[in-house]
């Protein structure tokens, strides 16, 4: 049976996201500098490249120049991309990498303190509205914290690549993490009660 | 565990599921922004890398000028010293064929060329004994071929030269 290239080992369900395979022949033609090749890259993973980039910034248009910068990026270094992961991975990592330079370009976060982290967080009172929505919720996380638990929860990252990626300890994200998802849980709780 | 502590955990999961499960679209126009930034990239690489070939020619221009000016004579080397040494077996070999004196060492008081030709092997056979550097020999070495040329032109000529 020809499975399609972009459905699960079972040939039914859809890859979607970073999972998705590109075919070679595309690959090829954007390392050659055919930029409808990367328009054909850009349509199928400026969407996941997007959320994910959503997800660690919690601000659309740091999110939409990360985008935009991860897809520079790409069109300078695809040549060096040799497949010895899967495209979707790499551009996966590279969004990841990007977001957290930016996280740690932004003098606001570099001081990687939790307490004061926490605590600068804490005096941001949400509207009601905010309390509802599940993405708003993330949102009134810290902003590395936001990273961690997003990394961490939802990306399948390791308490160790956290760490480098932040350069960090491994119990500092570990630390980082718990009290984050701590937090959510009190904001979940609130959000309950209220409603 | 208590079961407020398990219900939010699952509140928080189901949070954490409908984050993961959304699926945000970037604006429609964000490959287009895409695509203009990285043509003024491509164009500011090209206008860099223009000015610096430019910068590297008028370096290099300005480098040729400068050695041409500290160097005025493009003319390769001369080895003074073969071309005297040649020049002279030239005039000895005229000499024996015409039977005349050799024009060497011997002084040849009569003829000024060739007195300042055995004046100047004087010179280098003092200027090698002192072990003069070889910037001092050359214009010796130079002013003999010069006058073995002038000699060997009287000698062909049948005339007796006073001065060159």
């Amino acid at each position: 049976m020809n499975r399609n290239a972009n459905t699960d080992m079972s040939g039914l369900a859809p890859l979607t996201g970073f999972a998705q395979i590109i075919e070679a022949s595309v690959l090829a033609r954007a390392q050659r500098g055919d930029m409808r090749a990367f328009a054909t890259l850009y349509a199928r993973f400026g969407q996941p490249c997007y959320g994910l980039a959503l997800r660690l910034t919690g601000n659309t248009a740091q999110a939409e120049d990360l985008v935009q910068e991860v897809f520079l990026k790409l069109i300078e270094t695809i040549r060096s991309y040799r497949g010895d992961a899967p495209f979707g991975a790499w551009l996966k990592r590279m969004t990841a990498n990007a977001a957290i330079d930016q996280l740690r370009r932004n003098k606001r976060f570099v001081d990687a303190d939790p307490e004061a982290m926490f605590a600068a967080a804490d005096a941001i009172e949400a509207n009601p509205a905010q309390k509802l929505d599940a993405a708003a919720l993330l949102q009134r996380l810290p902003t590395r914290a936001r990273a961690i638990v997003v990394l961490h929860e939802l990306e399948g990252y390791t308490h160790t690549e956290i760490a480098r990626l932040f350069g960090q300890s491994e119990s500092y994200s570990k630390s980082i993490l718990a009290r984050g998802l701590q937090r959510l849980h009190a904001s979940v709780a609130e959000s309950q009660a209220e409603t | 565990m208590t079961g407020t502590d398990a219900k939010s955990i699952e509140a928080v999961n189901a949070v954490l599921q409908r984050i993961g499960d959304a699926q945000p679209q970037p604006p429609a126009d964000l490959w287009t922004r895409i695509e203009a930034a990285h043509d003024v990239r491509s164009r500011r690489r090209r206008l860099r890398r223009l000015a610096v070939g430019s910068m590297f020619c008028v370096a290099l221009a300005g480098a040729v000028a400068l050695r041409s000016l500290h160097a005025p004579s493009a003319a390769p080397e001369i080895d003074w010293q073969a071309r005297a040494q040649a020049l002279e077996l030239q005039l000895l070999a005229m000499q024996h064929e015409s039977h005349t004196p050799a024009a060497t060492s011997v002084a040849f008081d009569a003829d000024p060329a060739t007195s300042e030709l055995a004046e100047i092997d004087r010179r280098l056979q003092t200027a090698y004994e002192h072990k003069n550097p070889v910037g001092q020999l050359v214009p010796l070495w130079k002013r003999r071929s010069e006058l073995l040329d002038a000699l060997i032109a009287a000698r062909r000529e049948g005339l007796t030269l006073t001065r060159i």
